[in-house]
């Protein structure tokens, strides 16, 4: 059976599978939701599956569904994503809907890599604690394959996500990381790019490290609690700089930072908690994402009457006023105040 | 075009001049590789995911338009909770747009903007704004000290429902200042009717 974990409000889909788990069965998790209609609702689910369940729900879907795939590949994982198309369509990029923007994270210490694509390599000499400039994909399927330097595509790859679906007009980060049981893994989130509320920031945090359950804590007071790898949490808040740390959920036994971290207007901030608790190599990796931000929704700039234009008489009287008696000018503007004063 | 008084001239619909396409702008979005679908002979650029140093911006501290005697003290800030741009309660102080680009930062709009009166205070130092004309010179001083100075390329009154929000506060293009205020006729329940606005390049 499904393990049956939900996150409400990640968009996206994302199964993890490995070894010989099988798929099969009636899709009970997508249908109540809209499998086979629109779908909109489909994006605001996350399942993890534990290694070596048998699934309750159909991965075999047909090639032409936009909902996601299901591999169980020889090695070590399948990994389905699935995004649907009105999610995507929301996330309002500018990117054509037969496009995505796809970053590459690498969070495996101590293993450079080259990462292949449909058994090209599109990453050579890909170290730890990197990331790619965000690249425009072409939506569709890809086998992603990753090995230690040198060793493609012919050797065993130390990674592989079969069927990794890049859906049309999202954004998207796949991330090779540890699970929490120190296992090379990947993971592909889909990044909310929505428009912030002028003044906004965003702040996601991602834990893709071999750890328990943690706390981030921001300025000192946990603000996104009992986060597990591979999942993530998100919330909008007033840019400006923060203190944020990460500690074992429910202590303040302190595993990472303090970091000082620059939460920009209109910005996009991910963080993502990698490498291993028990090798003492966890460290922070930061992803950003720019030009999300709106402008103000007007300039209220005058609030008394005084420089009325349909009295400019008055105006002129007034100003010279304030300018030659000051004392007799406070009167006048508190008079003026009074029978102008707008709500 | 130079108006005479607050309001009533505006063409309906006027637009802010246009902000120039922008080649070497560092502000821009970085371009993105794009991937052929046989994703052959492709070199990825990548960069250590670390956290980016907060970088405080050399803030405005000063404006001057000394053709119409404005010589105003600017302080940062940013959205009130109404969501317009918030502005400093005196009218003897102008607000720089916080969120914006900075002045010298050589891209986009640098929004600075200031009530035209106060309940409180009375008239302010933007009152005479509609009077600036064209080749008007500004100069705003930054906190470290640098004196920028901007020539004035357009002033009008805009209704406020027309006021082009999005390239008022546009960080992209090529710099230009913006200093603006209200004007036109005043209403007791909707405040003034118009924008002033007063466009600036770098000299």
């Amino acid at each position: 059976m499904r393990s049956g974990r939900y996150f409400p409000a990640i968009p996206g889909i994302q199964v993890t599978i490995d070894d010989d788990t099988t798929c099969r069965g009636r899709n009970e998790l997508f249908e109540p939701l809209g499998y086979g209609g629109t779908g909109r609702e489909l994006g605001r689910h996350n399942a993890h599956v534990d290694v070596g369940k048998v699934l309750d729900w159909d991965c075999k879907v047909s090639p032409i569904d936009v909902w996601g795939k299901c591999y169980a590949p020889k090695r070590m994982i399948a990994l389905a994503l699935t995004m649907p198309l009105a999610m995507a369509m929301a996330t309002g990029t500018a990117s054509a809907q037969d496009e995505a923007t796809v970053s590459v994270l690498h969070g495996v210490p101590g293993l450079t890599v080259d990462v292949f694509a449909n058994g090209e390599e599109l990453i050579p000499g890909f170290e730890p604690g990197t990331l790619t400039d965000p690249l425009t994909l072409p939506a569709g399927s890809y086998d992603i394959e990753i090995f230690a330097e040198g060793e493609g595509p012919d050797g065993d790859p130390a990674i592989e996500a079969a069927g990794v679906e890049v859906p049309g007009g999202a954004n998207a980060t796949i991330v090779a990381h540890l699970s929490e049981g120190g296992d090379p893994t990947a993971t592909v989130f889909v990044n909310d790019v929505s428009e912030l509320a002028a003044g906004d920031a965003r702040v996601t945090a991602r834990h893709v490290a071999a750890a328990p359950a943690v706390d981030v804590r921001v300025n000192e007071t946990p603000t996104f609690e009992g986060l597990t790898n591979p999942n993530e949490a998100a919330a909008d808040v007033a840019a400006g700089t923060i203190s944020a740390d990460v500690v074992l959920a429910g202590s303040d036994d302190v595993v990472l930072g303090p970091a000082d971290l620059n939460l920009a207007e209109g910005t996009s901030t991910i963080v993502y908690a990698w490498g291993s608790a028990e090798d003492e190599n966890l460290d922070l990796a930061v992803q950003t994402i720019d030009g999300l931000g709106a402008e103000p929704n007007g300039v209220p700039a005058g609030e008394a009457g005084l420089a009325d234009s349909s009295s400019t008489a008055g105006l002129w009287i007034l100003a010279l006023a304030v300018a030659l008696f000051a004392a007799t000018a406070a009167v006048l503007v508190r008079r003026r105040t009074t029978t102008g004063a707008r709500h | 075009m130079v108006l005479a008084g607050c309001g009533g001239e505006t063409q309906p619909g006027a637009e802010l001049p246009a902000p120039s396409p922008d080649t070497a702008n560092p502000q821009s979005p970085r371009p993105v590789a794009t991937v052929e679908p046989e994703l052959a002979g492709l070199e990825v650029p990548r960069s250590r995911a670390t956290p980016a140093p907060a970088e405080p911006p050399d803030a405005p501290v000063s404006v001057e338009v000394s053709a119409i005697n404005i010589s105003a003290e600017v302080v940062p800030v940013g959205i009130a909770d109404d969501g317009q741009m918030e502005l400093p309660p005196h009218p003897d102080v102008i607000g720089w747009y916080r969120f914006g680009p900075t002045a010298g930062n050589g891209a986009g709009s640098v929004v600075l903007a200031g009530h035209v009166d106060s309940r409180k205070y009375g008239l302010g130092q933007f009152v005479r704004l509609h009077e600036s004309q064209v080749g008007d010179e500004v100069l705003v001083r930054t906190e470290s000290g640098r004196d920028l100075r901007y020539t004035i390329v357009d002033v009008r009154s805009l209704p406020k429902a027309e006021l082009p929000l999005a390239d008022v506060f546009s960080r992209e293009g090529r710099e230009r200042l913006l200093l603006i205020t209200c004007g036109g006729e005043f209403d007791r329940q909707q405040g003034y009717a118009d924008n002033i606005v007063v466009t600036a390049v770098p000299a």
